[in-house]
């Protein structure tokens, strides 16, 4: 199982990673991380909906309306701010990946 | 049964003091997502009620759906508005006491009228949005405070 407490501090990072692909909509988006997660994440209603709405709020992401065969849907796209925001985070992210590496390996 | 899907979405929208287009917008995106979700549980072999029920126990508590929601919307709405009623509530004493001290005299009435109105707002920000459609009363006390 996805330690939630740990996941919590890159939600941001990862809404923003998998907008940066391509538009997305809030169901679709539980989708690809249980997928992605092996089934082992499964992503609440009210912590992905405040995330997208914090994104928003910060102008990270946008959101539209689209109508497809099977009907609306409310789909987020990453704006040009957003884009800056997610390269600063996955820096931030090597950072934080390396020195959890490093930790681990042996004192000298 | 997808009543219960509106019942349940409608009490999540309920926690958000959003304007009206916003409301309707999160209302119907939550209701896509509801249903998109039952639909996946039959693909994967429920029975329609059964999906329902699935469905539903994923979303969770609406309420706290809702605040969440509310919260990353409008955030730090809820510590001012309790901010400003503990200051205020702070501020009448203190007029009051100095009234008290340097004039010998001080207008009891004003004290409980606006001590009143202080704990009001103080109980209204505690409170959920949803609780007696708090806007409006947020709002009214605002315009009551300024005026005491």
């Amino acid at each position: 199982m996805v330690d939630k407490e740990m996941m919590k501090g890159s939600i941001d990072l990862v809404l923003l990673s998998l907008i940066s692909q391509r538009d997305l909509y809030g169901y679709e988006i539980t989708r690809i991380l249980k997928h992605l997660s092996d089934d082992t994440y499964e992503m609440s209603e009210g912590t992905l909906y405040s995330a997208l709405k914090r994104l928003e709020r910060k102008g990270w992401i946008e959101s539209y309306w689209y109508d497809t065969e099977i009907g609306r849907r409310k789909y987020y796209r990453l704006t040009e701010k957003g884009g800056e925001e997610l390269k600063r985070k996955q820096e931030n992210w090597k950072m934080v990946e390396s020195l959890v590496q490093k930790s681990s390996e042996e004192l000298t | 049964m997808t009543d219960q899907f509106k019942r349940v979405v409608e009490r999540t929208v309920q926690q958000i003091e959003g304007n009206g287009q916003e409301k309707d917008d999160l209302y119907e995106e939550l209701m896509i997502h509801l249903e998109m979700s039952k639909e996946q549980h039959m693909k994967e072999g429920l029975s329609e009620k059964e999906a329902e029920i699935k469905a539903m126990e994923a979303f969770g508590d609406e309420v706290s759906v809702g605040e969440q929601i509310q919260q990353a919307m409008f955030p730090y709405r809820k510590e001012m508005m309790m901010l400003l009623a503990v200051g205020s509530i702070l501020f009448t004493s203190g007029v009051y006491l100095a009234q008290l001290f340097v004039e010998g005299d001080a207008y009891m009435l004003w004290l409980v009228l606006s001590m009143s109105v202080s704990t009001s707002l103080f109980i209204f920000s505690i409170q959920s949005v949803a609780f007696l459609n708090r806007r409006l009363w947020m709002n009214s006390l605002l315009l009551i405070h300024i005026a005491v």
